[in-house]
C-alpha cells in the first residue's frame, strides 16, 4: 500500500484539483480520492502510467479523458514497476535518463554516421548513377557546363581549326578502341591551371593550358582517356550524387531542409572544386591504361604528362592529407597496371 | 479579478533534454526513418510538458501512428522532388506548383492536428478556420501580392496570421487576432527598404574592390590567380547571408511579438491578453551563437540550441487575466488526422507561434 499526493485533472473543467492516489498492491488496484468527493476505484489493468520523460510530473490516467498528475520520485517508480511493468517506450524513457545508454548512443551514431559516408551512401549513389538514363545524363551535364562557363570557366584561345584537329585525331583513335562511352570534346580557359574535366554527359572539358602544356597530341588523348574512365564509370553523377545525400542527411539532424534546397545550385561546382576521390581516379587511370594500350598511343604518354605535371605542379599536400592520389604513386600504379594487363614496353 | 501579468516559465534543461535528443535520434536511423514520428511526439512532449503556465503544465498527446501515414505520404513526395530537382530542376516544377496548391490544405490541417493535441490543464485546444478560408489567406493574397509585384504582400501576410491567430479556441474561450494591416505595411516595407539599400551597397563594395583587382599586376601566379575570385565570393555570400539573416530575424521577432501583443483570448470583461517582450538583439545572438556551436560540435550542441532558443521565447511571454481560464470548459469534437502537422514538420512551416 503507498500513497502519493496528486493533482487531479478530469478532462472537463480547466482545473487541478488536490488529491491522492493509493496503490494497494495486494487488490492490484489504485483508489483515486479527490477532495470532497466518494474515491474513484481503478483496477491496475485499466491504469496507464506515462513512462517518465525528463524531471516532469508522471501522469497517471485513469480513463481516457482524466489524469493525475504524481510528482517523479523513487517511491512512485517502485510502484511503477509492478503496476504497468511492460512496454518498449519504458526501455527508451530509461535509455533517454541512462548515462551509459547516452554514451552507447553516441558511439553508435557516430559508427553509423561514419558507416554511411565511406559504404553506404556511395553504393547506393553508384547504384542510382548507373539506373539514370542517358537523358538524365545529358540534362545534367549541360547545366552543370553552364553553371561552369557562367561561373569558374572562360572561352577557349585556341584556334578553331587546332580545336577541330584535336577531335578528328581524337575520333580517330577512339575508333580503335570498342566499347567507349559517348563523348563531346569542348575547349576552355581556366585561370591558367592545366586541367580537364568530365561532366555526367559525356562532355569532357579540355584547358587551354592542359593543351599547350602538353609536348604531344599523344599526351592530350591520354588525358582524354582518362577523363573517359570517369565517364564510363559515371563519376560525375555519383558524385553529385554523394554530396545530395550528405547535404540531405547534414540538414536533416540541423533540422533546415528548406535551407538545403537552395543550396542546390552550387552542388555542380563542387564537382569541379572538390575533385574526385583516390578510388575514382584509380579507377579512370586503370581505364586510361586500357584506352592507351588498345588505341596504340601506349602508356608512357600518361606517365610522362603526369611526371612533368610533378615537376611543374607538386602536390601541396601529402596523399594521406588529401584525398586525391598524389600523382608520383598514381605513375607508380599506371605502370603495374601496365605490367599485369600483359602489355611489351611502350 | 487578477489582472497582474503572469510569465510562462520553461523547467527543461539542455543536458537533460541531450540524453532524449540522443537516444531518439539514433532509434531514427536504426529504424530507417521509422521511428521519427514517435522522436517528434516525444519531444514536442517534452518542450510542452516543461512549458509552465500558473503552475500548470502544457502537453502533447498527439498519436505517433497517425503521424506515420502522413510521414510516409510527405517524404515520398519529398524525395521525388528532391531526386527530381537533382536531376532537372524542370522536372521539380509541376512538383513544386501541385505542393503550391496543397499548401493551404497541408496548413489548415497542421493548425487543426496541432491544436487538437496540444493540451493545457488536460484540455484540449482547437483550431476552427476552414478550408475555404484558408485558400484565401494562404493561396488568394499570396497571389494577388504577385500580381501587384509585392506591393501588396504585407497585406498578405496580415491575412495570414489574422486566419491562424485568430482560429484558436481553449475550450469555450477563442481567439481574436486585433492586429492592423498597416503595421504589416509599415514594418515590411521599411525591411525591402533596407534589404535594397543594402544589397545596392554590397554591389557597390564589390564592384569596386573586383575593379581594383582586374587593372593590378598583369602576372598573377597560378594558384594566386584562382585564389582572387573565390575569395571574392566568399566574402559577397557572407554580406549576402549576413544582410538576410539580419532582415529575417529583426521581421521574426518584431512579428512575434506584435502577434502576441494582438491576441485576444474571451474577448469582453474577462478578456486574456499576452505580453511578448523578445529583444532582436538578444534573439539574434542565441541564433547565431547556436548556429555556430552547433557546427562546431558536429551537431552536439543542436539539443542545448533548441531548448536555448525555446526558452527565451517562452519566458519572454506573459499572460493576463488568465485567472479566467479556471472557468474554461471542455468542448467534444472529432480529432483531425495527422497528414498535415508530418508536412509542416518536414517543410518546416512558420507559423509565427
Amino acid at each position: 500500500m503507498s500513497t502519493f499526493r496528486a493533482r487531479f485533472y478530469d478532462g472537463v473543467r480547466a482545473i487541478a484539483r488536490d488529491a491522492s492516489v493509493t496503490f494497494d498492491l495486494e487488490a492490484r488496484r489504485a483508489e483515486i480520492w479527490v477532495d470532497g468527493e466518494s474515491p474513484r476505484r481503478v483496477a491496475f489493468a485499466d491504469l496507464r502510467i506515462e513512462p517518465p520523460l525528463g524531471r516532469t510530473a508522471r501522469r497517471v490516467w485513469i480513463d481516457a479523458i482524466a489524469h493525475a498528475e504524481i510528482e517523479d520520485s523513487a517511491a512512485f517508480r517502485e510502484v511503477e514497476k509492478i503496476v504497468s511493468p511492460q512496454g518498449w517506450m519504458r526501455l527508451v524513457s530509461a535509455a533517454e535518463a541512462h548515462k551509459g545508454a547516452i554514451a552507447g548512443s553516441f558511439v553508435l551514431l557516430i559508427l553509423v554516421a561514419v558507416f554511411m559516408l565511406r559504404v553506404g551512401l556511395p553504393a547506393m549513389a553508384r547504384s542510382v548513377a548507373f539506373k539514370l538514363p542517358q537523358s538524365t545524363l545529358d540534362s545534367v551535364g549541360d547545366q552543370t557546363l553552364k553553371s561552369l562557363d557562367r561561373l569558374v570557366l572562360k572561352p577557349s584561345e585556341l584556334p578553331l581549326s587546332r580545336q577541330e584537329e584535336l577531335r578528328k585525331k581524337f575520333d580517330a583513335l577512339a575508333g580503335r578502341v570498342p566499347g567507349l562511352p559517348k563523348y563531346r570534346i569542348e575547349f576552355r580557359s581556366h585561370f591558367g591551371s592545366p586541367n580537364a574535366f568530365a561532366l555526367p554527359s559525356g562532355t569532357i572539358i579540355l584547358t587551354d593550358e592542359i593543351v599547350k602544356f602538353a609536348k604531344s597530341d599523344n599526351e592530350i588523348f591520354a588525358v582524354l582517356g582518362h577523363e573517359l574512365g570517369h565517364v564510363q564509370n559515371r563519376h560525375g553523377m555519383r558524385l553529385i550524387l554523394q554530396q545530395t545525400g550528405v547535404l540531405l542527411a547534414v540538414s536533416f539532424f540541423l533540422g533546415d531542409i528548406s535551407g538545403s534546397l537552395s543550396s542546390f545550385g552550387a552542388l555542380p561546382i563542387a564537382l569541379v572544386e572538390s575533385g574526385y576521390s583516390r578510388a575514382f581516379e584509380q579507377e579512370a587511370d586503370d581505364f586510361a591504361v586500357i584506352f592507351c594500350l588498345r588505341s596504340g598511343i601506349g602508356t608512357r604518354s600518361l606517365t610522362s604528362l603526369f611526371a612533368r605535371l610533378l615537376k611543374t605542379h607538386p602536390d601541396e599536400l601529402p596523399a594521406w592529407f588529401s584525398s586525391h592520389p598524389n600523382l608520383s604513386a598514381r605513375i607508380e600504379r599506371i605502370e603495374k597496371v601496365r605490367r599485369e594487363s600483359g602489355a611489351g614496353t611502350n | 479579478m487578477e489582472v497582474s501579468a503572469k510569465p510562462l516559465e520553461f523547467r527543461g534543461a539542455g543536458g537533460e533534454y541531450f540524453g532524449i535528443w540522443i537516444v531518439n535520434l539514433l532509434l531514427c536511423i536504426v529504424t530507417l526513418g521509422i521511428y521519427i514520428p514517435w522522436a517528434r511526439v516525444r519531444t514536442r512532449r517534452y518542450f510542452h510538458r516543461n512549458t509552465v503556465l500558473d503552475g500548470h503544465s502544457f502537453d502533447y498527446v498527439a498519436d505517433p501512428k497517425r503521424l506515420l501515414i502522413g510521414y510516409l505520404i510527405v517524404g515520398a513526395f519529398f524525395i521525388i522532388y528532391m531526386v527530381s530537382g537533382a536531376i532537372n530542376p524542370l522536372l521539380a516544377l509541376p512538383i513544386i506548383l501541385v505542393f503550391w496548391l496543397a499548401l493551404p490544405w497541408l496548413r489548415y490541417k497542421s493548425a487543426r492536428f496541432y491544436a487538437s493535441n496540444s493540451t493545457y490543464r488536460n484540455l484540449r485546444f482547437r483550431f476552427d478556420g476552414t478550408l475555404g478560408e484558408a485558400y484565401t489567406a494562404y493561396l488568394g493574397f499570396p497571389l494577388l501580392a504577385m500580381v501587384t509585384l509585392g506591393l501588396l504582400s504585407p497585406y498578405a501576410s496580415f491575412k495570414g496570421k489574422e486566419y491562424y491567430l485568430g482560429h484558436f479556441s481553449f475550450g469555450s474561450f477563442h481567439s481574436t487576432f486585433t492586429g492592423k494591416p498597416g503595421w504589416f505595411f509599415k514594418v515590411l516595407y521599411l525591411l525591402a527598404f533596407g534589404g535594397i539599400v543594402g544589397i545596392a551597397v554590397v554591389v557597390g563594395i564589390f564592384v569596386t574592390v573586383a575593379a581594383s583587382y582586374s587593372s593590378g599586376a598583369p602576372h598573377h601566379h597560378a594558384g594566386h590567380a584562382e585564389v582572387v575570385p573565390s575569395v571574392s565570393v566568399i566574402i559577397l555570400t557572407l554580406a549576402v547571408y549576413g544582410g538576410m539573416f539580419l532582415l529575417l530575424g529583426l521581421w521574426l521577432v518584431l512579428s512575434k511579438n506584435y502577434c502576441w501583443n494582438h491576441l485576444v483570448v474571451n474577448p469582453g470583461p474577462s478578456e486574456i491578453a499576452f505580453r511578448s517582450q523578445l529583444k532582436v538583439g538578444k534573439y539574434l545572438w542565441i541564433v547565431l551563437s547556436n548556429i555556430v556551436l552547433t557546427v562546431l560540435t558536429v551537431g552536439l550542441f543542436a539539443p542545448f540550441a533548441a531548448v536555448r532558443l525555446y526558452k527565451y521565447r517562452v519566458t519572454s511571454l506573459s499572460i493576463t487575466g488568465g485567472a479566467a481560464l479556471d472557468d474554461a470548459m471542455a468542448v467534444i469534437s472529432s480529432e483531425p488526422n495527422a497528414i498535415g502537422d508530418s508536412a509542416s514538420d518536414l517543410f518546416d512551416f512558420e507559423f509565427g507561434l
